[in-house]
């Protein structure tokens, strides 16, 4: 009796806790971030991903350093709403004592074909397998597949800051509902969990809007945290 | 509007990754970089002032990963590999390692963007140190790279050889892609390894392994240590190689996978 009673107080809680309406259409907007290593904020970054002309223009900006030196790493991915890879950005800058290291990579995209600027050198790819950018394509398939438990969503992606000549294997599975803190407040949340080949799983949590609330991954002795500010 | 956007912050996650990891590999000084020093070192248990001076050294690294694994080198030779559950530990041999045949291939002299060895500021350099004695050719790669980096600056991302000649700034990475550069430009195959030092004093820290990078040169069918960051000092014995680096991009899949499986890495000194 006690049990039972127990039972119809903890799912009703379990409900308000974890109880979420599924992300419906891929989101747009802009958030900002703060990245944490082992608890230690080491940096800031917004990510944005907008939507004009039948294309997706996805783009994050990373800011990392301190007094002395600091590191901008700018990422941008524009696809067509079919997921038709158009363009992609990666911008460094990295300054110190006033000076200034940059470094632009811009690859665009014809069928299988990328041409790839990198400063004052191009070169010409031809991937052999279909691909797509690690832009908006997941959040598709996971929203056609309603965040449903277990579902894995597996795609080969063109990334030129990890493979230059080839493409790599991501998947993003499901893992569930959960509940999790940030701050002081819980948030009820999508668990996903991403995986680029063979590299440790990366944890997304998303909220109901689709929007990542928090990303965990660890490696090298160090717990790596991006968590979403909250707005103002 | 709504505020929002997709699950692409895994992408985000990549880059903080690959500015950490050239953040903590940042060594050459007791000054590390922008972030806390702890990151950049791995304690050692029970080290002995043998590990030091000795030829070779016994270490017993653990890592909370099964798909935990140590590259073999010329200098590193792993004895035993045991996963227990979630864990696994290796027992390797640091120091030379006369049973290694590993020759070079194309993959060891071909060009990178990171390398960049055609152009005219690399040429340049190479053609200065061309017809040096093989003898000699590593010592004179490794103090040309060290007076070239005259800011030892920590915490750079990965930059390309010829912004390295230009820009003067630098750690422990760009000493290895600047080394790597010449000698392919000499036609001498080499490689990059991030791995681990054994280092008395680091950041108010006494006995640790430091995360660091270093090259490898294959001259007279052998494979022999370049270490810019700090030339003239040799004891492979110190030195634990944890992945390779293809100087391709940034962080090549094949890296990320070696680092990411070191997790909770704890690292013991096995009297020889």
């Amino acid at each position: 009796m006690m049990q039972k009673g127990l039972s119809l107080l903890v799912v009703p809680l379990l409900m308000i806790c974890c109880g979420i309406t599924m992300p419906k259409t891929i989101p747009t907007g802009t958030n900002s971030y703060t990245v944490r290593v082992n608890g230690t904020e080491v940096g800031k970054a917004v990510m944005s991903n907008t939507l004009q002309n039948d294309e997706y223009t996805y783009t994050s900006r990373i800011t990392m350093g301190n007094a002395l030196m600091t590191h901008t790493i700018t990422h941008v991915i524009v696809e067509k709403t079919d997921f038709t890879p158009v363009r992609l950005e990666t911008h460094e800058i990295t300054t110190q004592d006033g000076r200034e290291i940059k470094s632009d990579l811009v690859a665009t995209f014809d069928g299988q074909t990328v041409t790839i600027k990198d400063g004052d050198h191009t070169a010409r790819v031809t991937l052999k397998e279909d691909f797509v950018l690690d832009g908006n394509y997941f959040t598709h398939k996971l929203i056609q597949n309603n965040f449903r438990e277990g579902f894995t969503a597996s795609a080969r992606v063109y990334d030129p800051t990890i493979e230059l000549q080839q493409t790599i294997p991501v998947t993003f599975e499901v893992i569930g509902q959960e509940s999790i803190m940030t701050g002081m407040k819980p948030v009820a949340t999508i668990h996903l969990r991403q995986r680029i080949g063979r590299v440790q799983a990366i944890d997304t949590y998303i909220d109901e809007t689709g929007t990542a609330v928090k990303v965990i991954m660890e490696m090298m002795n160090m717990k790596m945290e991006i968590t979403r500010d909250s707005k103002k | 509007m709504r505020m929002t956007h997709g699950i692409k912050a895994a992408c985000l996650f990549i880059t903080v990754t690959s500015l950490l990891i050239y953040a903590v590999t940042a060594t050459g000084s007791d000054t590390p970089s922008t972030f806390d020093p702890a990151l950049s070192t791995v304690k050692v248990n029970q080290v002995a002032p043998g590990a030091y001076t000795e030829k070779l050294s016994l270490y017993l690294l653990t890592s909370g990963n099964t798909s935990f694994s140590l590259p073999e080198t010329a200098f590193q030779k792993v004895i035993q590999q045991k996963t227990l559950g979630e864990k696994t530990g290796i027992i390797v041999s640091t120091g030379r390692n006369r049973e290694h045949a590993d020759k070079p291939s194309g993959f060891h002299t071909r060009d990178t963007r990171l390398l960049n060895i055609d152009h005219p500021s690399v040429k340049g350099l190479s053609a200065e140190i061309k017809g040096t004695d093989t003898d000699k050719i590593i010592s004179v790669i490794e103090s040309r790279v060290h007076k070239i980096i005259n800011n030892k600056s920590y915490g750079i991302p990965l930059v390309s050889a010829p912004k390295i000649i230009e820009a003067r700034s630098g750690d422990c990475t760009e000493h290895t892609v600047l080394s790597v550069a010449l000698l392919r430009s000499l036609d001498i195959p080499a490689r990059a390894i991030v791995g681990m030092v054994l280092t008395k004093r680091f950041a108010g820290k006494r006995n640790v392994f430091v995360y660091h990078m270093w090259a490898e040169a294959y001259i007279d069918k052998s494979w022999v240590m370049v270490d810019a960051t700090r030339p003239g000092e040799k004891h492979p014995n110190r030195y634990i190689a944890l992945a390779f680096h293809s100087l391709e991009t940034k962080t090549p899949l094949s890296y990320l996978e070696a680092l990411s499986a070191i997790k909770e890495l704890s690292v013991t000194y096995v009297k020889p």
